[in-house]
């Protein structure tokens, strides 16, 4: 099941790689149309969708753990942050390159991208959070699922902020062919699936690991 | 509800009471204020910043570093002897627990602000002309975002042997969206910036003066309710 | 571009090949665990 996922998304990535970049290229920015880096959209997008939904499972995890206190949970959330904090840092470089390529900055304090660095550092605070706190088990899971509501709280405003407010990165963006919307949905699903499998495996890494760990203690 | 206001006031006094006493973090947080204030003005000198907007700056640096003093401490103090078993095992609220503590490291910056807003007006030769209830006001709601997040956070770091740099992560990340209109709402007061702003800048999507209090009162009530909701997770053994 | 989109998919081609691999231990692993689960008292 899982391989086949792979390969499903292996597929996909690969064909919204090679239209992406030949029938479906992007022209560059108007002081230098030659240049690929618009193309970037196509990696840009998808991940900063993916990383908010790893967030959002992150968020439902954690009040699922909270109400039932299921040990499974706690492991979920853990391998859901790691894919969604993979997912931002791509989101966060891609967004880097696009910068430089567009306006010649590496990085500069609009809303956006302002926001989405936020987003990047609540999520290794979390990882701190877990890495240092001694003690059970069941109080470190607790603990992390509370701090992982509280910085939930904060994803609304980012969201607003990449949508509805005037900024220099643009919101949306106009596809001129077919080829161009055919590789951007082909990159969208590839991208999901890529999450989803990335959770699947370490979360089932995690939860060997901690039936390992119990068979040692007893 | 007459137990819910007796049971607040008594943490809060118990824990003003033991401050007043023993003086142990409100002389080091104003000195710690000072210091910030004091260095952040000798930086603008240098770089020739224009001093209205190194005011509010040296004013949100310098509550956030002093803000993470009380507030680490309020749950550590109850940890020390093991008060908090104490507190735990009596039969009330939780949330109440939480809701006295945040009051009182709410007092307690509030006093340090009486005491840093005058040094810093001095140092960066700033007046707010008519605005003294703006400027109140803005101090206030970010002074209860501040504390809301870092009580919660106190009592989630109070088990950590890196207690005082974790909280510290936990509690700016948190307050970064919060800071954003904070700053913005602090520089109108002072006229470093004009009261509606428009264009692509990271402050001018507040917009304008009110947009971003109505920022702040959101984020506060966000925070206190959900921070109040949490806390017996938080505190739980 | 061509040489771009080449780099691209080979890079994906690794990456993909890793993954199976990754897959497969994990996979192993877990199949593993379960058949010696039932024996703890």
């Amino acid at each position: 099941m899982r391989r086949l996922l792979l390969v499903v998304t292996f597929l996909l990535m690969f064909g919204a790689i090679w239209i992406a970049l030949t029938v479906g290229a992007i022209k560059g920015p108007p002081a230098n149309p030659d240049s690929p880096v618009r193309n970037i959209f196509y990696a840009h997008v998808p991940s900063s969708i993916c990383s908010l939904i790893c967030f959002l499972v992150l968020l439902v995890v954690s009040i699922g753990y909270l109400y039932t206190g299921r040990p499974v949970l706690d492991l979920v959330a853990l391998a859901a942050v790691e894919v969604g904090l993979l997912f931002a840092t791509v989101l966060n470089a891609t967004g880097s390159i696009f910068s430089r390529g567009e306006w010649g900055v590496w990085w500069t304090p609009t809303p956006r991208l302002v926001t989405s660095a936020i987003l990047w550092f609540l999520y290794v605070a979390y990882l701190i959070l877990r890495s240092s706190l001694p003690g059970s088990a069941q109080r470190r899971a607790r603990i992390c699922a509370v701090f992982a509501i509280i910085a939930f709280l904060d994803v609304p405003l980012v969201i607003i902020s990449a949508r509805f407010i005037p900024d220099m990165h643009r919101a949306s963006f106009e596809f001129t062919s077919t080829w161009q919307t055919a590789a951007f949905v082909m990159s969208m699903m590839a991208t999901v699936l890529l999450a989803a499998t990335f959770i699947w495996l370490r979360a089932d890494l995690l939860i060997s690991e901690s039936k390992l760990q119990e068979e040692i203690v007893l | 509800m007459r137990f819910f206001w007796s049971t607040l006031s008594a943490i809060f006094v118990k824990d003003i009471v033991t401050e007043l006493r023993s003086r142990q973090v409100l002389p080091t947080m104003i000195v710690l204020g000072m210091l910030i204030v004091w260095v952040l003005r000798m930086a603008s000198e240098a770089i020739l910043t224009s001093k209205a907007v190194m005011g509010p700056v040296a004013l949100w640096i310098s509550f956030l570093f002093s803000g993470l003093l009380v507030q680490e401490r309020s749950f550590a103090a109850e940890q020390q002897h093991d008060c908090i078993y104490g507190l735990l095992l009596a039969p009330i609220d939780q949330g109440t627990i939480y809701l006295s503590k945040l009051l009182a490291n709410t007092a307690m910056l509030c006093i340090f602000e009486i005491i840093i807003v005058p040094v810093v007006l001095v140092a960066f030769r700033l007046g707010p002309d008519t605005r003294w209830p703006a400027l109140a006001g803005v101090l206030l709601l970010g002074n209860i975002g501040i504390s809301s997040v870092g009580t919660l956070f106190s009592a989630v770091v109070r088990v950590s042997r890196a207690r005082s740099s974790l909280l510290s992560v936990l509690v700016l990340v948190v307050l970064m969206p919060m800071m954003i209109p904070a700053t913005f709402a602090l520089l109108t007061v002072f006229g470093a910036v004009p009261e509606t702003l428009q264009g692509t800048g990271a402050l001018s999507f507040i917009g304008s003066f009110n947009a971003a209090v109505g920022y702040m009162i959101a984020f506060d009530a966000v925070f206190v309710v959900a921070c109040w909701l949490l806390f017996g997770f938080a505190i739980k053994e | 571009m061509f040489y771009l989109c080449l780099s691209f998919s080979s890079l994906w081609l690794v990456t993909f090949i890793y993954m199976l691999f990754l897959d497969r231990r994990i996979r192993d692993m877990s199949k593993k665990l379960k058949i010696r689960e039932p024996k703890r008292p």
